[in-house]
């Protein structure tokens, strides 16, 4: 009898329902972000995607899997509707900035958030000679947007006969994400911690010396390498213990507050705001946000 | 097996790829299973590595152009002059692309010739264009101290003649 019932209860424990505020609030804010990178980069969007930019489609098509579709794929499709290859990427690109609006703002959440994804996907895959972490990111995370029911919560549409009862979704898709999170985290932390650079200060100082990094003049760094040397260690017991420091209620706010500070200190160092933009957002999203419902008083 | 049991199992396989990503084993299958999980690793992002900056830093990468006139004049000028850290960065990734493909003549030299005939579209005064791919070389702290500063390491140079039938 206890057997049969624990794999029941394990699974209803994956259904339980929580909150979908978390789910909103990445919605939200990652579109909104990459919004605001888009607009960043505009000037030379065509440079970096189109087929006469820098790298011509020729070349990026070698690059990338021929699985998966790049820009020059979709460009192509619309070719027998007689749009030619410039104005179809200034289609795909007014439609990537559209889909990504229309998902932060809630309008037909599951429509827009597949637009939102394949077009990224197809900008990351025809760009990858130019890309780098935070596109991928975005990739993963919009992804869940599209496969997780993120339009119940802070959307025009999601308002129900019954508004008093707060919008929920099953922790399972929560725990995916968190989870997702903390791997990225530890891998990251792990990676570093094998280099001994890490340990001794020099990739700190390699970083903010480099001119693509540098954001301020820090030779003086050299004199002092105990601030480096110092940074770096942060910089490990932040990243490993997030994995396992930020799902205890004792200390995941103050977790949550050393990976925002960490990434702050990156923004401000080494000029990756946008990078930066969407690691605050994740972990403010799936760890601060409270995921437990909240019933609404009587007015 | 109930939808919902499907569901769970599905997760968990998906968290199970985030892992084997992040520790860098799934392009180590091959045959049609790696290469549907690859595919599906990259729709999903479940198979991406998370190495930033590890185990170390590696050096920043440039391309640097020397651009010459008929009448002589020389200029020089690198893919990221005049644009802003994010688009800098990005540009800064196509030298390190070409730096990845070097390992074959071919595509080295196709690329460098993109930038190549990028740089002469902007110029259209120029004849001839010298690529230079170049690498960051930092001294560590110690050296540092000692008086060592930080220099561009030349990597791989090509130079390129416009045409007449090149010419627009």
């Amino acid at each position: 009898m206890r057997t049969r019932q624990a794999p029941t209860l394990a699974l209803d424990a994956c259904f339980r329902a929580v909150s979908a505020r978390p789910l909103a609030g990445l919605r939200v804010g990652l579109p909104l972000l990459l919004l605001v990178h888009l607009a960043w980069v505009s000037n030379d969007l065509l440079s970096l995607h189109g087929g006469r930019g820098i790298i011509p489609w020729e070349l990026t098509d070698l690059l990338r899997d021929p699985w998966v579709p790049g820009l020059p794929t979709l460009a192509r499709a619309l070719l027998p509707l007689g749009i030619g290859a410039h104005a179809a990427v200034t289609l795909l690109l007014s439609g990537y900035a559209g889909s990504l609006l229309a998902l932060a703002l809630g309008f037909h959440t599951r429509v827009s958030a597949l637009m939102a994804w394949v077009l990224h996907l197809a900008l990351v895959t025809s760009g990858s000679a130019s890309f780098y972490g935070v596109d991928q990111l975005a990739n993963t995370f919009l992804f869940y947007l599209l496969v997780f029911p993120s339009g119940r919560a802070w959307t025009f549409e999601s308002r129900s006969a019954f508004p008093r009862r707060e919008k929920t979704m099953p922790v399972g898709c929560l725990r995916v994400m968190q989870a997702h999170l903390c791997v990225i985290y530890l891998a990251a932390g792990l990676f570093k911690a094998t280099g001994r650079q890490w340990w001794n200060g020099e990739a700190i100082w390699q970083v903010v010396s480099q001119p693509a990094f540098r954001t301020f003049d820090l030779g003086s760094l050299a004199r002092h390498p105990s601030i480096p040397t110092l940074a770096g260690w942060v910089t490990l017991v932040v990243e490993i213990g997030y994995a396992f420091l930020i799902w205890p209620r004792r200390t995941r706010r103050a977790w949550s507050i050393a990976a925002i500070g960490l990434h702050l200190g990156v923004a401000l160092f080494m000029g990756l705001v946008f990078f930066s933009g969407v690691m605050i957002l994740l972990t403010c999203c799936l760890f601060l946000i409270p995921e437990h419902v909240q019933e609404r008083a009587q007015p | 097996m109930g939808k919902r049991s499907l569901l769970v199992a599905a997760l968990a396989c998906h968290l199970a790829l985030v892992v084997a990503g992040a520790g860098q084993l799934t392009f180590r299958l091959h045959g049609p299973v790696g290469r549907w999980l690859r595919f599906y690793d990259a729709l999903s992002g479940a198979g991406d590595s998370y190495s930033f900056f590890a185990p170390s830093v590696g050096p920043q990468l440039r391309a640097r152009f020397t651009l010459s006139t008929p009448q002589g004049a020389r200029s020089e000028e690198t893919l990221e002059s005049g644009k802003s850290r994010e688009v800098g960065l990005r540009l800064g990734n196509l030298a390190g692309t070409i730096h990845l493909v070097a390992g074959r003549d071919d595509l080295r030299r196709a690329f460098l010739a993109a930038l190549a005939a990028n740089r002469l579209g902007a110029h259209p005064e120029a004849n001839l264009v010298q690529v230079n791919i170049e690498e960051w070389v930092m001294p560590t702290m110690a050296e540092y101290r000692l008086g060592a500063r930080p220099w561009w390491r030349s990597l791989y140079e090509a130079t390129f003649v416009r045409t007449s039938r090149s010419r627009p």
